[in-house]
């Protein structure tokens, strides 16, 4: 802690703007996938299916930049998937994000070294330099990637990594060569229009095989993904990380299209070497093919494009080896792996072991693998992390939206992500036609990460300032089987008010109590000062106390945390509370909440019972109205009643509004009050009415009864967010006593809910 | 033309057609967010929806 106060803050300045941004992704994404995947492509799928492979494949690229936008808008530092996961899920999915993110990388890194080695070979073979060397092309090739990829790691531990406005005047050169590439394409068709005969058959192995094709060729729609890593680095980050994602994934698209285009219509069919049909011509020279096609295209193709491929893939593989490095020195800084990969080279400054065990991975696979292979195991490892940053996004969106600041939101959320997350899905599963080795190294490296994680990581990970902590804990009752309340407690008044109907609850249910008040602490403070802001708590949780420990025991905790409702959330997890009991004291004038910032939250995402009690003080009820549709917030609600009821003598009158096309279902209606204990069936009435409007046929009736008990509608969060539900708008209108309830669903409304 | 010509071809531009849009209206809305100086998803949300 006193380090923390003693540290001076240190931020990079911000340089790279939005020109810098999107040339960081398409370098990255003009790496080798196209020049590789076309010539693979074509033999698989015929001239058609290469076009349709790219469209298609920038098509579910652009849903996945969808969500990276959004994230990184929100969350504008470095990181990228192991930030967002973190915040997400936790820890252990962070781990296997990063984990996941480290191998990603390196083995694109492979693969640029692989392709650099092909087309370098290939030049040099093409002007009989090579005629000397006593192997074959083969090895030659594996010797060259290991060469290049080794002075790559030399140059990253010397810590000259090619700074952003270099590298985009790079990759903005490579780009222009692969649109004049595809203007020559276009040019040659305008001239001559048989060459479209060359598309000709378009699928010739049918539809099924574009999924193969789409699966290897992903490789080449990564890369855009590394603009998260610059967050801390950009000019307006919430502005520009956005634009230069969606715009990478566009210009790219476009381009590869444009080039795939240009490769097939660039040979003549039936000129001399060419024979057979011009798609079986290419897909013979398999990853060579684009090269072959372009060379008979343009006047010095084939010196250009060599040039234009070492350019693209030493620049992707420097900054690969760069990616793929911080990502394993970030997790050896949180000791998710040893802390020996956080060392930092005393003359250099650079991570050396990470970077060590980093080249390790690029040269064994580019070395050992074959390029297929190499191709789709990065391929299968990129699908699964953008798996994984689409989930995130969901699951952010869901529990932070109203946290964070947006800079961007995606359309007709959450349905990008989930499509692409099928998409992937897809994907990832036909790449077993492909390369079913891919299938056994990506598995294997994702299960043994998280053998890591539970063997070694778990218990040495650093505890960071975001997580909750109890600051103070006064264990009475010794825990076990008993039904578990818990009492949250914001501050006197509103502890007083709830002891009444907590003690009548916790008595029918034989339970016992814990009395919880969270100490919210704003980012900027330190942990250390998180005990000045638990004064008025501390009175709450004495007053109830007082009240409720003369009828049984109690145990009493507070916490501190950044945010209420996820503070509260935690400790019901943690604790396994049955019924979690809240006060209220009326929506806030103008707030943009349906009941309140915490309620709402707490409301959708509790994963106990929940009763949020409105000015219920310490009178009593003699009438109370359970407006129902049967359901199991309903069957909830007339427990409660019952249990309030029993102790008042009250009557209780069950309201069933019947409404346009809505059904009840009276069967389960009268199950409901017969089979529950803790409801005397002699106490409850049912009424029965037809409106229009069920919000004024609730409140009209409300006016005859002291309190209103009723079930939480269950509308996912996104329809609500839009739409008041039936129980918000009686809430927000009704100002006599009132209790909200909800009842916990199980795996099932867990999953009804996230989908 | 073969029907899986015809096909292909349309969904090739239905594709780039799709991804042209999506970065015109992503470019539109970073930019109405930002002159806004919204925050919360909820409020952006609000906004789009014309609740507000």
């Amino acid at each position: 802690m006193d380090e923390n106060k003693t540290q001076i803050s240190a931020e990079l300045s911000r340089e790279l703007n939005l020109f810098h941004l999107t040339m960081m992704g398409l370098g990255m994404m003009i790496g080798a996938g196209v020049f590789i995947g076309i010539g693979n492509a074509i033999s698989v799928v015929g001239p058609g299916g290469v076009l349709l492979t790219f469209s298609l494949n920038g098509m579910i690229a652009i849903l996945t930049a969808l969500s990276y936008a959004e994230l990184s808008s929100a969350i504008p530092r470095a990181g990228g998937a192991y930030n967002f996961a973190r915040l997400a899920f936790g820890r252990a999915t962070s781990f296997t994000g990063g984990w996941m993110e480290w191998f990603a990388s390196s083995v694109a890194g492979s693969l640029y070294a692989v392709v650099f080695a092909i087309y370098t070979v290939r030049y040099f073979e093409g002007l009989d330099l090579l005629n000397w060397i006593p192997f074959s092309t083969r090895v030659a090739e594996k010797i060259v990637a290991l060469l290049v990829a080794l002075f790559f790691l030399y140059i990253n531990y010397r810590g000259a990594s090619e700074t952003g406005r270099i590298g985009a005047i790079f990759t903005l050169g490579q780009t222009l060569f692969l649109v004049f590439i595809g203007a020559a394409g276009l040019m040659v068709v305008i001239k001559d229009p048989s060459r479209l005969q060359n598309l000709t058959p378009f699928l010739p192995f049918g539809w099924s095989k574009l999924l193969v094709t789409m699966g290897f060729t992903y490789v080449a729609f990564e890369g855009f993904e590394v603009i998260a890593q610059a967050g801390d680095e950009a000019i307006d980050p919430k502005r520009n990380l956005p634009k230069a994602m969606l715009y990478s994934v566009g210009i790219v698209t476009f381009t590869y299209v444009l080039v795939g285009f240009a490769a097939i219509v660039a040979v003549k069919a039936g000129s001399p070497g060419v024979e057979g049909a011009v798609w079986e011509w290419i897909g013979s020279f398999k990853e060579r093919g684009f090269g072959e096609a372009v060379s008979q295209l343009v006047p010095f193709g084939n010196f250009l494009l060599t040039l234009a491929v070492i350019f693209a893939s030493i620049s992707a593989l420097n900054a690969t080896i760069f990616s793929a490095t911080r990502a394993s020195y970030a997790l050896g800084r949180d000791r998710m792996l040893p802390k020996f990969f956080a060392s930092i080279s005393g003359k250099h400054r650079t991570p050396w072991v990470a970077l060590m065990f980093t080249g390790v991975l690029v040269i064994v696979v580019a070395v050992l693998l074959p390029t297929m292979d190499v191709a789709s195991s990065a391929s299968i490892m990129f699908l699964f992390l953008f798996f994984l940053v689409n989930l995130s996004v969901i699951k952010i969106r869901l529990n932070m939206g109203d946290e964070l600041s947006y800079g961007f939101l995606m359309p007709m959320f959450p349905w990008p992500p989930i499509v692409a997350i099928i998409c992937q899905a897809v994907l990832a599963v036909w790449l077993v036609n492909m390369s079913p080795l891919a299938w056994i190294i990506a598995p294997t490296w994702i299960i043994a990460g998280i053998a890591i994680y539970y063997f070694y990581s778990r218990t040495r990970t650093v505890t960071t300032d975001d997580e909750i902590q109890i600051l103070e804990e006064e264990q009475i009752v010794p825990e076990g089987e008993q039904y578990s309340i818990t009492l949250g407690v914001a501050n006197p008044s509103n502890a007083l008010e709830m002891t009444r109907t907590t003690y009548f609850i916790s008595e029918a249910k034989n339970a016992k109590v814990r009395l919880l008040h969270m100490v919210p602490v704003p980012e900027q403070t330190p942990l250390s000062d998180a005990e000045k802001f638990m004064t008025e708590g501390k009175e709450g949780i004495v007053e109830a106390m007082l009240c409720l420990i003369i009828r049984f025991p109690i145990t009493t905790t507070i916490r501190y945390c950044r945010n209420i409702a996820r503070g509260i959330l935690g400790a019901v997890k943690e604790n396994k509370t049955d019924l979690l009991i809240m006060g209220w004291h009326g929506k806030p004038k103008g707030h943009l909440f349906r009941l309140g910032r915490t309620i709402d939250f707490i409301l959708e995402r509790a994963s106990c019972n929940v009763a949020i009690l409105k000015g219920l003080g310490n009178q009593e009820f003699k009438r109370i109205l359970v407006p129902t549709r049967g359901g199991p917030n309903s069957a909830f609600a007339l427990e409660i009643a019952g249990i309030l009821a029993e102790k008042d003598d009250a009557e209780i009158v069950l309201f069933v509004v019947k409404y346009k096309k809505s059904k009840v279902d009276t069967d389960k209606l009268s199950e409901t009050i017969t089979e529950n204990p803790l409801v005397n069936p002699d106490r409850v009435k049912i009424k029965y009415v037809k409106a229009n409007n069920p919000v004024d046929a609730i409140l009209e009736e409300s006016d005859k009864y002291d309190l209103i008990v009723m079930g939480f509608s269950r509308d996912p969060l996104i329809r609500s967010i839009t739409k008041d539900t039936l129980c918000d708008s009686v809430a927000q209108k009704y100002t006599k006593p009132m209790i909200i309830v909800k009842a916990s669903g199980g795996i099932t409304s867990l999953i009804k809910r996230w989908l | 033309m073969s029907k899986d010509m015809i096909f292909g071809i349309v969904i090739i531009f239905g594709s780039l057609v799709f991804i042209f849009i999506t970065v015109l209206w992503s470019r539109k809305t970073i930019e109405r967010i930002r002159k806004k100086k919204q925050q919360s998803a909820r409020e952006i949300i609000q906004d789009i929806d014309g609740r507000k």
